[in-house]
């Protein structure tokens, strides 16, 4: 005799399909009741988990095969996740969310500080975690950002596919977060850009806020500006950021 | 919130010389001490100084007398002088009015005293052959009489003499004496006055550094004490402060920690939920109903966690320390667009738009968000946000229409778990939403209030002074 329903295998293997489905993501958490938990919530979602309890493996993991975003806690045994993130961010621009367990301004900042891309902070509702890591692949993944002629701003030079920003003679890397930050800013070439017009444009859902705003300019500061040289970007107090070339 | 402390200041300020305060019984004390020795010593020296006066008086006018008498008794009986010439002729060294009893006859060279004048007493005594002296009243002075007996015959020779001078000079003595007091007291209360004053002062620093202590900042000290009594003062002050701090975070670690600790466990439940949720088809009515309740009560827990671990950080006083100037209605239109709720209507008053208030802007915003979503755990929706401006203060004001607020609670419901009715119904909030959004205004220098909206419902006012005027 039949059963009504067919017992599903998997809920990674279901065939309704979204635009996410199938990336893989890599879960670093110690707690191992909160990390099988969220392993299965993910899955549901039609993500590969990768579930790994510290930061150790999943450095490995993440060098042995690159996956397609890294959701770590902060506090681990060993090598913490900020750690996890530097070393991570020196190999490549993956994308990465910290999972704080203090919700602590300074904490935040230290994270995005270490390369995070976003944060969310313990107890987090399971459906905002979801909105935070769709938005974030969406940034990020595949080609974002039309091909098209190079660009020349001042000495600054962007290639036609914003892959190469070269200011001077020096090559800077950017992360995929941090090119499309500079390309709002050089579309709003001398105009006053509020933070909420970043969020707006850069983290198109708004999941971002003016912490993660403001930590991400200022890296993006540190990559372009020479230290003796004005800032291209000026903070305009009360009112946002303005880009003027050199 | 006004300290209870301050209250109970101003009324001792109020009565300057009650008997409640230390420096008055002080300089009382003091002064009352130095009049009664001042009195006493008074009292003595002019009890000792009148009786060896009069003494040295009475021995002197005695001997005098005597040799008086010799004097009289020879010259009387020596034939041809009678006895008024015999008294008339005498200049005796104290200035004094002899008399002679003689023959049953009364002589005197003075009209200034007459026989009948002198005590019975003194004059009996002399005329049974014993010398006797009596001090007595004669028109109103005190006069000392003398009488001295004649022998051979039935006679007696009196003086008297005027203690006037003796009496001016044990006055003068009183009123110096009398004036030595007054002064002495006065000179004791001031020094009451004067060490009530030196006593007080440590203390004073004592309440005020007690009011700081109260006031929020847990690490205020005294200053160490020369003074050895005032060091033990200062000392064990100290340690009483230095334990409260600790206590005090102790406890606001403890509640900390214990949030911290919750965190974990409780993503993994909201989290396990949500994968109960995504299949609630698969359960029967009965399995539906209870996970419906458990997600409604997850979140409930989950908003308590979240406000316990920013009361927490409040308690620490963490917060405040890193303000700026923003633009109120930016700050309450970005706030609602972050939360997603752009419908709600703000009303901005023309003179409020562009205003400036010196805040921590994460900080205000959560007391916008607060707002927001108590309005909606209470009344579905909020009816429309206002922001109006006064000269030195800018107003935002969240309107619902919903069940509204009793009189009775528009205080008690800012306490932290505060419930409004009888308790039995659960509030669907954290109960220390509004506890936290009233305490952080007022730590941004502002107040916090609720009344009634005119419209029905509730009105949650925030008023912050504005720092561009």
């Amino acid at each position: 005799m039949l059963t009504s329903r067919e017992p599903s295998a998997s809920a990674d293997v279901d065939p309704e399909a979204s635009s996410d489905d199938g990336a893989r993501i890599l879960l670093v958490e110690d707690d191992p009741a909160l990390r099988r938990a969220m392993e299965l919530a993910l899955q549901m979602e039609r993500f590969v988990v990768d579930a790994v309890p510290d930061a150790e493996t999943a450095l490995a993991r993440s060098q042995a095969d690159p996956p397609d975003l890294v959701l770590t806690d902060v506090l681990l045994d060993g090598m913490n996740g900020l750690d996890l993130c530097h070393r991570i961010r020196q190999a490549g621009d993956m994308p990465i969310i910290v999972v704080s367990a203090r919700g602590d301004s300074h904490d935040l900042v230290a994270g995005l500080e270490a390369g995070a891309d976003d944060y969310v902070v313990k107890p987090f509702l399971f459906d905002e975690l979801i909105a935070r890591i769709r938005a974030l692949l969406r940034r990020t993944g595949g080609s974002l950002i039309d091909h098209g002629h190079p660009t020349v701003s001042g000495d600054l030079m962007v290639s036609g596919d914003w892959s190469l920003v070269v200011r001077g003679d020096r090559t800077i890397s950017l992360t995929r977060l941090e090119t499309r930050l500079l390309r709002v800013f050089v579309e709003h070439t001398g105009q006053v850009v509020s933070r909420d017009q970043l969020i707006e444009l850069v983290w198109s859902d708004r999941t971002g806020d003016d912490r993660v705003v403001d930590t991400h300019v200022s890296r993006l500061r540190r990559k372009l500006d020479d230290p003796d040289v004005p800032s291209l970007i000026t903070t305009e107090r009360g009112l946002g950021y303005r880009y003027r070339p050199a | 919130m006004v300290p209870p402390m301050n209250r109970r200041r101003s009324t001792l300020d109020g009565s300057a010389f009650s008997w409640r305060r230390l420096r008055v019984r002080i300089a009382v004390s003091i002064g009352g001490v130095a009049a009664l020795l001042s009195v006493g010593l008074g009292v003595g020296t002019y009890v000792v100084v009148r009786a060896v006066l009069i003494e040295e008086r009475q021995s002197g006018a005695v001997q005098q007398v005597q040799a008086n008498s010799r004097l009289v008794a020879t010259a009387v009986r020596s034939v041809g002088v009678s006895e008024t010439e015999v008294l008339a002729s005498f200049r005796p060294q104290v200035r004094s009015r002899p008399l002679l009893f003689r023959n049953d006859e009364w002589f005197t060279a003075s009209l200034q005293i007459q026989p009948d004048q002198l005590p019975a007493g003194l004059v009996d005594d002399a005329l049974a052959g014993v010398a006797a002296r009596q001090r007595f009243v004669l028109d109103d002075q005190t006069v000392l009489g003398v009488a001295i007996p004649i022998e051979g015959d039935r006679s007696a020779y009196f003086e008297v003499f005027l203690l006037a001078d003796l009496d001016n000079t044990l006055d003068t003595l009183a009123v110096a004496l009398l004036v030595g007091s007054v002064l002495a007291t006065c000179a004791g209360a001031a020094l009451g006055l004067w060490i009530g004053g030196r006593v007080v002062r440590p203390l004073d620093a004592v309440s005020a550094v007690a009011e700081q202590i109260a006031a929020g900042s847990l690490d205020s000290r005294l200053s160490a004490a020369d003074d050895l009594d005032l060091q033990r003062l200062s000392t064990s002050f100290n340690a009483m402060a230095d334990a409260l701090e600790q206590r005090v975070q102790r406890e606001t670690r403890f509640a900390s920690d214990v949030s911290h600790e919750l965190r974990s466990p409780l993503t993994t439940l909201l989290t396990s939920a949500a994968v109960l949720e995504r299949r609630r088809h698969e359960l029967s009515d009965d399995g539906q109903e209870a996970l419906a309740l458990l997600v409604a009560d997850l979140g409930r827990f989950q908003r308590m966690v979240v406000d316990l671990t920013e009361m927490s950080k409040h308690d620490a006083g963490m917060f405040y320390d890193d303000r700026s100037e923003v633009n109120l209605v930016d700050l309450v239109n970005r706030t609602l667009r972050r939360m997603r709720r752009s419908h709600i209507e703000v009303a901005v008053d023309p003179s409020a738009a562009g205003a400036l208030v010196d805040v921590q802007e994460s900080a205000l915003e959560r007391v916008v968000t607060n707002l927001v979503e108590n309005a909606e755990l209470h009344a579905d929706h909020v009816e429309r946000i206002t922001i109006r401006a006064n000269p030195s203060t800018l107003r935002v004001t969240v309107d619902d229409i919903g069940p509204g607020v009793p009189a009775e609670f528009h205080e008690r419901i800012f306490d932290r778990f505060a419930r409004v009715g009888d308790g039995r119904q659960a509030a669907p909030g954290s109960g220390l939403g509004l506890a936290l959004s009233a305490e952080t205004v007022s730590a941004l220098g502002g107040r916090m209030w609720c009344e009634a909206n005119p419209a029905g419902g509730a009105r949650f006012v925030v008023e912050l002074p504005r720092s561009d005027q």
